[in-house]
């Protein structure tokens, strides 16, 4: 199932929904996994985490 | 009640919180690695379930850095009630939805009632890229209310019925019924029938 035409087909059962929220998932989870860069988050973070750090 | 009404962040109030153990001596440089894990094994998936709580993909990512950001210093600060964090996968999510419904600062303002469903499919701005699949779900989310919204969310992310009730401060059954109703309605609005007083494309 990849469409509008194919989503709106047909009655909407338990199983299809399932088949249709798990495909949607893993798109886009492999949409973020492209698009968002974790490494440069992490190193935002720390800085961050740094910056707001408590002085001793 | 939801996410964003249980008052204090769950750093000093969550119940995740089962038992406040000191860390073994040592044991910090192997928190602070199991921390990395953590956050290489979330990041992404707590990015898309803030998106899939409505936000766009830019004001999810932020909200997911501002939770890491929290729980690196929470376990920086206080090592043992990190640790004593039972769900952490359940803790980080809620902390994330947080940050995005209550920003700390003027970069967001709250959605007025009119703007929570949107006039045209589109599930947010920002989200041109994704395929049509993935936009439609996104879409029939955003119908949901906002409680429904997130124990889809949480579910999406297999997060157990007992660890949503936990987050969200509501019982197991309510948790049942509120999936329930929003399957229901997903399934009436993926299929094209409309859920009656829903605004349409």
């Amino acid at each position: 199932m990849s469409s509008h035409d194919d989503i709106h087909s047909g009655e909407m059962t338990d199983t299809r929904l399932d088949q249709l929220l798990a495909a949607a998932n893993r798109e886009l989870l492999d949409h973020v996994e492209a698009t968002a860069d974790s490494h440069r988050a992490l190193t935002a973070i720390m800085t961050r985490s740094t910056q707001e750090a408590p002085s001793p | 009640m939801t996410a964003s009404g249980r008052g204090p962040e769950p750093a000093s109030q969550s119940p995740s919180y089962a038992s406040l153990q000191v860390p073994a001596p040592g044991s910090v440089v192997q928190m602070r690695a199991d921390w990395i894990s953590f956050y290489d094994t979330h990041y992404h998936r707590v990015v898309r379930f803030v998106m899939h709580n409505g936000a766009s993909q830019a004001d999810a990512q932020d909200a997911a850095q501002e939770a890491f950001i929290e729980s690196w210093a929470l376990m920086s600060s206080d090592p043992s009630r990190w640790q004593a964090i039972t769900s952490k996968e359940a803790w980080i999510r809620t902390v994330a939805l947080r940050r995005y419904r209550r920003p700390p600062g003027p970069r967001r303002r709250p959605p007025t009632a009119g703007e929570e469903i949107p006039d045209l499919p589109a599930p947010g701005p920002g989200h041109e890229e994704l395929t049509v699949q993935v936009q439609l779900v996104l879409w029939a989310l955003r119908t949901l209310d906002e409680e429904a919204r997130t124990v889809m969310a949480f579910d999406l992310d297999d997060v157990p019925a007992a660890d949503i009730a936990h987050e969200l401060d509501i019982t197991q059954q309510r948790v049942r019924d509120v999936k329930k109703k929003a399957r229901t309605a997903l399934m009436q609005e993926l299929a094209g029938n409309p859920t009656p007083g829903r605004r349409q494309p």
